[in-house]
């Protein structure tokens, strides 16, 4: 659970000569995993007929391999920011690059990469575009964004029922039981009812007049519309509901009432009890 | 102002303690004590962030089989590929997603980028002695972190978004006086240890490393050095070194300020600032000028001063947009301090002095983001032995006019060499052959 597969000490050992927090994927996992499929031997084969090149080359410093590349991109401009302090200086711009095995294996002028060029290695015209490191991201979500391409995922079992708010809290608290009543909750079955702000309400705010909420020491008492309502609305179900643009897993549209129920295999099945307002 | 709130029943709170043990209803306290609704006992739960993810992943969905999970994750990362992402750094705010990425690596030996992500799994229900033993489970401590993962997915610390320091509500403190008092209690500032800080300081002091961490506004920036040193003070493992070679790490920045002995205090102890300049410059503005009036706008993201003033500044733009034009807006932000709309828009230009160069820019969301993420050794730069993650453009970022830099568009993307999200565009340039006849031609073609 902790670590992925490949991660063992056998493959640690690999990386040991860089101090690399990433390294230990490993060379037997690299090859096979990565998808750099052309992958080709390290040797020029015998059939190789360009008379530029017979012998591949050995990595310049600080080469990670030796051997032709799988791929170059060339007739670029290649900004490499191998200038690392946070100045101006964009660092080394290439015409050309050579990867091998995942990782750059070269940079340079179109004459330095060429040697790099063996019989099966996949060449790339830039067409001379420019070429930047990939971007990294220092914080992103990926849970929302999960829930964005797949919201289906994000369902859970229950009744499911969603309604604009009223005027006044004693109307909303009507309109709350007028749904109720239109249910039978299954033993243990969860209600999860979303109350949303009224458009059709001038003061937008009619949502905020039903949970008048209470300040630092002020009396509970001055909720609206409180967990004792709710206790009376579902006496033996558990029962989620939001006020005032709080959260529950519910699914259904205004007006709507649903009840979803989990497959054997998980999948949610949906049935509508009552159609969304239009 | 309005209190987002959910309200749940007797038997929803019996399954709830149930499942989450005593902590639950401390969590609650804590929520209500963090909002000012001490009394609020009310089986209530304010807000709708993190603490529902905890309570839906750790109650509600944990029944999504593993293979959607990763399905979903997958996608996600497709997408973000797309905008030329090639590694991102995240929070993983329950278990359930740390075994989704896991089981994706698993099932398929890569994922489509690369994720450094740290554990923050003390922010909601979950009871600090099964925190503990989930930083076992899960955790990996300073000293284990260079060996211990695939470039693919690794974890490079803790974290907590916590109930402190948040955009729109930055802890300025003592640093600017607000108009009025109220303005000045809608930072949230609350002293330190009165919520999750004190599992981070813990976490700290047994060489956990921080990063991710919500630092907003400069006061905040304060106290959050505060509780370094403190943590230092405790424990007889962590030293000053250790935490300058950690690399410590906040999230956000967008009111962070450019205070003196704050600027200090971060060099001191090498922590690692990310500025969201776009989100800065879209979230903030309106903010500190009503609740601090002009004198607030000093303290919108200045990357430029810090920068200056050699402050590990980190990029950061939350994606919000996963679009191949995406990283163009948020350069432009950089450089020209203004957003774009949603209608597409410009909007206002916000302390333009504050600007930075492109390449400064440039290197923000590359080579810094990946020290950030203690991979710099292998991401973002092009270099001989590195990771050949790259990104293809439409127009020429460095010849580009200064106004014109965000009329671009990442036409491939390069994740291990691999290309990906070629554009029609793209395709036109990028004929491929094989071999040296190919490359010579393309060689003579080029020259002539």
């Amino acid at each position: 659970m902790v670590h992925d597969s490949s991660d063992n000490d056998g493959n640690r050992a690999l990386s040991t000569d860089r101090r690399t927090l990433l390294g230990s994927m490993g060379a037997a996992g690299i090859g096979s995993l990565a998808g750099c499929g052309e992958q080709q031997d390290g040797e020029p084969t015998a059939e190789q007929t360009e008379p530029q090149q017979t012998e591949p080359p050995s990595g310049g410093a600080g080469a990670p391999t030796e051997g032709f590349a799988d791929r170059v991109l060339a007739n670029g401009r290649i900004v490499t920011l191998d200038v690392h302090d946070m100045n101006s200086d964009p660092g080394t711009i290439a015409e050309a690059v050579a990867i091998r095995e995942r990782r750059f294996q070269a940079i340079g002028s179109m004459d330095d990469i060429g040697p790099y060029v063996g019989s099966e290695t996949e060449v790339v015209d830039l067409g001379g575009k420019m070429v930047v490191p990939g971007f990294v991201e220092s914080h992103v979500h990926p849970s929302s964004a999960l829930e964005d391409v797949n919201p289906d995922l994000f369902v859970a079992p229950g009744i499911h029922m969603s309604m604009m708010a009223e005027r006044t809290p004693e109307a909303t608290l009507e309109k709350m039981r007028g749904f109720m009543d239109q249910v039978t909750p299954q033993e243990d079955e969860w209600i999860f009812l979303n109350v949303n702000p009224n458009p059709d309400i001038p003061e937008v705010d009619s949502i905020i007049k039903l949970t008048r909420w209470t300040k630092r020491n002020d009396p509970v008492e001055d909720l609206q519309i409180n967990y004792n309502h709710i206790n009376e609305l579902a006496p033996n179900n558990p029962m989620l509901a939001s006020i005032s643009g709080g959260r529950t897993p519910s699914i259904a549209e205004n007006g709507q009432i649903l009840r979803v129920e989990l497959s054997q295999s998980g999948e949610p099945q949906t049935t509508t009890i009552r159609e969304a307002s239009a | 102002m309005s209190h987002r709130s959910t309200i749940y029943n007797d038997t929803a709170e019996e399954i709830f303690l149930e499942t989450f043990g005593q902590t639950f209803n401390e969590t609650i306290n804590a929520n209500h004590a963090a909002r000012g609704f001490e009394n609020a006992s009310g089986k209530q739960v304010f807000g709708s962030g993190g603490f529902w993810r905890a309570l839906e992943t750790g109650y509600f969905f944990t029944g999504i089989p593993m293979d959607a999970l990763a399905d979903g994750f997958q996608e996600v990362l497709e997408n973000w590929r797309e905008s030329g992402m090639t590694s991102f750094g995240s929070r993983l705010g329950t278990p359930f997603w740390v075994s989704g990425f896991h089981y994706l690596l698993r099932r398929e030996g890569r994922l489509p980028i690369r994720f450094g992500y740290s554990l923050e799994i003390h922010r909601g229900i979950i009871p600090p002695e099964v925190v503990t033993r989930l930083y076992g489970l899960f955790g990996t401590q300073w000293d284990d972190m260079n060996s211990s993962s695939s470039d693919y997915l690794w974890q490079h610390g803790v974290s907590s978004e916590g109930a402190w320091d948040s955009v729109q509500r930055a802890c300025l403190g003592p640093d600017l006086d607000a108009v009025s008092e109220e303005a000045k209690s809608a930072e949230a500032c609350p002293p330190l240890y009165e919520n999750q800080q004190i599992v981070l300081r813990e976490a700290l002091e047994n060489l956990y490393r921080l990063v991710g961490v919500h630092m907003v506004g400069s006061h905040g920036g304060r106290l959050w050095v505060q509780m370094v040193q403190d943590a230092i003070e405790n424990s007889n493992q962590l030293t000053k070194e250790k935490v300058r070679e950690m690399r410590l790490g906040g999230a956000h920045g967008t009111a962070v300020g450019k205070v003196p002995d704050v600027m200090n205090l971060w060099k001191e102890y090498n922590i690692h600032v990310p500025v969201n300049v776009p989100r800065a410059l879209d979230d903030e503005p309106q903010t500190l000028l009503d609740r601090y009036g002009e004198e607030g706008l000093q303290f919108l993201a200045p990357a430029k001063t810090l920068l200056d003033n050699d402050v590990k500044v980190v990029g950061e733009s939350e994606n919000t947009d996963p679009s191949p034009e995406w990283y163009f807006e948020v350069l432009n932000a950089y450089v020209n301090r203004f957003t774009v709309s949603e209608e597409g828009e410009d909007t206002d230009v916000w302390v333009p002095e504050e600007g930075i160069d492109r390449v400064r820019a440039l290197k923000l969301i590359t080579y810094r983001s990946a020290e950030f993420l203690h991979a710099e050794t292998e991401v973002g730069s092009i270099e001989p032995g590195k990771l050949a993650d790259f990104v293809v453009m439409q127009n020429d970022l460095l010849e580009a006019a200064q106004e014109n830099i965000r009329d671009n568009t990442v036409i491939a993307v390069g994740v291990d060499g691999d290309i990906k999200h070629q554009s029609s565009e793209a395709e036109n340039f990028m004929s491929v052959g094989t071999g040296q006849e190919a490359f010579q031609s393309l060689r003579e073609s080029a020259s002539g």
